[in-house]
């Protein structure tokens, strides 16, 4: 029973939905770029569970307490964020609400899709902005515990929303009703 | 003015599907932009908002939802709950109320239990001849005490949002929990009296010992989590480590997750995590924004204008909540009503951990309910059922929950005396 209890919440909770066809160089590269995201994020939050579980055996020892682990697991999950908003972009699996989608013809829900998507990635773009103003003005400072370059902290959400403004793009192109 | 251009720019963008960290997030920055505030403070904020310790247990959580979903643990404490009480006339009720509660330690989203235990539940209860509606029905309103059992990932981001003490929440969560837990097994109790000929199970102690033998170590996972945290041992982080490590040694033990599983389980997680977490970074500035326009003082002044009753204010945010619940799903609705709501609670003398449990209780509510509530789509489609069937399954169990809600609102001492009495 079990087994079946898995391939359920495969099937409508966890995301993966089947691999959508992507020909040509330009999908080769998008395809890629899903991968690499996937992994990151997966991988950052492999990191999250060590670095969590390193500070609860330090509590436990007398050891002087490595303060960075906390740090790092939090920036780990700051870029598991921005990694992953392209990918759920993609795949349209960010947190929507489905509103009027039912009551909407096929074409006009083509047209609100492509300006939702439009506007998203001018939202995007804005923040991809931000992110580079941030990075630019925070190349000598450093974080308190571990002290990494902050520039290189915001990088990642600089890089996320330029990635997740591309996949709106795509999207409003490309969008067929599911 | 520009409070309420902001409001309507935010709903029409939800309206027309952009999605909701986004659709928060543009007419943040347009305000930022528009008030001369320095270019990156707005994605600073949204940073902060999640380079959070105490948020670090949103995706171990998570991750020990979906470990428990996959190790087939909801299997193990349906076989224990049906042989221990079987012969009960509409047994197969209490068992789903029971199964519910046990997992709700383990998992907090009511979406991956629908997910979860529909598959396990609904067909178990179909065989042994239980209308499909009554066995959706129960399904679905019990999987709601997921969310608000602990660990709750709704009470985490409530605190968060709320600047609220986590462990405080889960204990204050508890005794709900269990009322909601009663008030569905009493619907069954109501419903079973007039159905005669339901199948029954034989008892056995054997069958007891053995099945209470597989159920033991899962139910292991709770005494770490609730025990670490409340007892101190642990911060609500920490915790969410430790289960997380122990719930996965224990599916791997079991065979019933392979570590080539690993991958895909670690992926689905942060997936998840990321979408709550871009919606919380996005909240995070429109808080500051909130607070920096003074809303929720605003806010405050016209409902002071309009009644000083504090059973008045709860009322009002009662039916406001209900009805936010049903159009908009609960992480959105918390991110956005509680900034406004908590500051105006807390002026009517409303204790902010008993708000919390109101809003969460209120909002997960609307899980249960059309437009958009999860609950009913993601059992339809484990069950195959149609939306509406499932919806009409739920509906009667729409009552006691509701009575539960009124129970916690109106009664502030259900939520407060655990919490209190751990002195916390």
């Amino acid at each position: 029973m079990s087994e079946g209890v898995a391939a359920v919440a495969d099937k409508v909770l966890v995301h993966s939905p089947p691999e959508t066809e992507r020909r040509g160089p330009f999908g080769r590269i998008m395809r890629g770029i899903e991968i690499t995201e996937a992994v990151l994020g997966s991988l950052l939050l492999a990191v999250i569970l060590v670095l969590v579980l390193i500070q609860v055996v330090l509590r436990f020892t007398p050891t002087a307490g490595w303060v960075w682990t906390g740090e790092l697991a939090k920036f780990a999950m700051v870029w598991l964020a921005f990694i992953l908003s392209g990918y759920l972009m993609g795949r349209d699996e960010h947190v929507t609400l489905d509103l009027i989608d039912h009551f909407l013809p096929e074409r006009a829900l083509r047209v609100m899709i492509s300006v939702a998507q439009v506007i998203t990635a001018l939202i995007c773009i804005a923040a991809f902005y931000e992110g580079y103003h941030l990075v630019s003005n925070q190349v000598n400072i450093r974080s308190p515990a571990a002290e990494i370059p902050m520039a290189i902290i915001y990088t990642v959400p600089m890089i996320g929303m330029g990635l997740t403004a591309v996949r709106c793009v795509v999207n409003a192109v490309t969008w067929r009703k599911p | 003015m520009t409070m309420v251009l902001m409001g309507i720019a935010i709903a029409v963008l939800l309206v027309i599907r952009v999605p909701v960290a986004f659709a928060i997030l543009g007419p943040c920055l347009w305000y930022m932009w528009a008030n001369d505030q320095s270019i990156g403070f707005s994605l600073r904020q949204v940073t902060n908002g999640i380079d959070s310790w105490p948020l670090l247990a949103v995706p171990l959580f998570i991750l020990v939802g979906v470990v428990a979903n996959r190790a087939g643990i909801a299997d193990r404490l349906f076989d224990f709950a049906l042989a221990a009480i079987g012969r009960v006339r509409g047994s197969l009720g209490y068992v789903n109320v029971g199964v519910s509660l046990g997992f709700s330690w383990m998992s907090g989203s009511a979406l991956a239990d629908a997910a979860g235990l529909g598959s396990v539940e609904v067909p178990a209860m179909k065989r042994k001849g239980y209308p499909e509606r009554f066995s959706i029905g129960i399904t679905g309103a019990s999987t709601v005490i997921g969310p608000i059992m602990p660990p709750s990932i709704p009470a985490i981001v409530y605190a968060a949002v709320g600047s609220v003490s986590i462990a405080a929440l889960f204990a204050a969560a508890v005794v709900p929990a269990f009322l909601m837990a009663a008030a569905l097994a009493v619907s069954v109790f109501i419903w079973a009296r007039k159905q005669r000929d339901l199948e029954r199970v034989e008892f056995g102690w054997r069958q007891l010992a053995r099945t209470a033998g597989r159920a033991t170590l899962p139910m292991v996972t709770p005494v770490i989590i609730l025990g670490g945290i409340l007892g101190g041992y642990f911060t609500p982080t920490e915790a969410a480590g430790v289960g997380a490590v122990y719930i996965l040694v224990l599916g791997l033990g079991y065979r019933s997750i392979k570590v080539r599983d690993l991958p895909g389980i670690f992926r689905d997680t942060a997936l998840t995590t990321a979408s709550i977490m871009l919606i919380l970074g996005a909240s995070s500035l429109l808080g500051w924004i909130l607070a920096r326009e003074q809303v929720p003082r605003l806010v405050a002044e016209q409902v002071l204008e309009f009644t000083d009753s504090k059973v008045m204010f709860l009322i009002m945010v009662l039916l406001l909540l209900l009805l936010v619940g049903a159009v908009i799903e609960p992480t959105s609705a918390l991110v956005i009503s509680v900034p406004i709501l908590l500051p105006v609670a807390v002026q009517f003398g409303v204790d902010p951990v008993h708000f919390g449990i109101i809003v969460i209780l209120n909002l997960m509510l609307g899980l249960l309910t059309p437009p958009i509530g999860g609950v009913l789509y993601v059992l339809s489609s484990v069950t195959g059922a149609t939306v509406t069937d499932v919806f009409r399954g739920v509906a009667p169990f729409l009552i006691p929950l509701l009575a539960v809600l009124l129970l916690v609102t109106f009664l502030p001492g259900i939520v407060t005396w655990f919490p209190g009495l751990l002195g916390l």
